[in-house]
C-alpha cells in the first residue's frame, strides 16, 4: 500500500458496511432525544421544581384528575349563550 | 445532499480515516457517530458538507488518540488492520493526519489548511518530511 493507493478504501468499506446501519439508528435515537430535551427544556425543569415541592406522584394525580373532573361538570359553562 | 445520504456516502470515508490513524474498530464507529452528531446538531449546510465533517473529524481523532494510556490499558488488545504494508505506522500522528486528508481525501492543501487551522507552508513541510520518513523505511 502505497501513497498514491490510499484513496482506495475499499478494505474500509467492508469493515464499516456491516456497522452502518447499527450506527445510524443509533444516531437517529440519539438526536431525537437530543431535540426532544432542547425543545422541552422549560417543561422539564418545571416538573423537576414540582417533583422537589412534592416528590409522591398521588397528589398529583389527584389534582388532575380533579380538574378533568370539575372541567367536565361544568363543560355546559363553557357553551356561551 | 441530506443527512442520511451524507452518512451513507462519506460514513465510511470517515471510518477509513479515523481506522487508518490506528483507532480501534469501536472507536472509529464511536467517532463516525459522533461526527455526525455534532453536525446534525450545529445545523450546517448539507450541500456541501465533506470539509466541514473531516474538520470534526480531525478535532474528534485528536481527542480520541488523547486518551489516558490507563484507558487503554483497561481495554481489550485492539484489533490491527490487516494492512500487508502498513507503512504509515512510521509516521507522528499529526503528520498521519495530514497525508489522510490529502492522500485519501484529495483535498488541497488550503481545504487542509481551514480543516487543521494550520498554514498551507507548514503543511507541505510536514508532507514533505513524512514522505522522507516513508522512503527511508521502505
Amino acid at each position: 500500500m502505497r501513497l498514491e493507493s490510499l484513496s482506495d478504501i475499499g478494505l474500509e468499506k467492508r469493515e464499516w458496511a456491516a456497522k452502518q446501519s447499527r450506527v445510524y439508528r443509533k444516531l437517529k435515537l440519539w438526536f431525537l432525544v437530543h431535540e426532544v430535551v432542547q425543545n422541552s427544556k422549560f417543561i422539564l425543569l418545571l416538573l423537576i421544581g414540582f417533583w422537589f415541592y412534592q416528590p409522591i406522584f398521588t397528589p398529583w394525580l389527584y389534582k388532575i384528575l380533579w380538574q378533568l373532573r370539575f372541567l367536565t361538570q361544568n363543560a355546559v359553562a363553557w357553551v356561551i349563550p | 445532499m441530506d443527512p442520511e445520504s451524507a452518512f451513507s456516502e462519506i460514513g465510511p470515508r470517515i471510518f477509513a480515516y479515523l481506522r487508518r490513524l490506528g483507532l480501534t474498530p469501536d472507536d472509529s464507529q464511536d467517532g463516525v457517530q459522533e461526527v455526525f452528531f455534532r453536525a446534525l446538531r450545529s445545523k450546517i449546510d448539507w450541500n456541501a458538507p465533506k470539509a466541514y465533517l473531516f474538520k470534526i473529524a480531525y478535532h474528534i481523532a485528536i481527542d480520541i488518540m488523547r486518551k489516558p494510556f490507563q484507558e487503554e490499558l483497561d481495554k481489550d488488545i485492539p484489533t490491527p488492520f490487516p494492512y500487508e504494508d502498513d507503512f504509515l505506522s512510521v509516521l507522528h500522528p499529526e503528520e498521519k493526519q495530514i497525508i489522510l486528508l490529502i492522500y485519501q481525501e484529495l483535498l488541497t492543501y488550503e481545504e487542509v489548511s481551514r480543516i487543521t487551522g494550520k498554514p498551507v507552508g507548514t503543511l507541505k513541510s510536514l508532507v514533505s518530511r513524512a514522505k522522507k520518513k516513508i522512503k527511508e523505511e521502505a
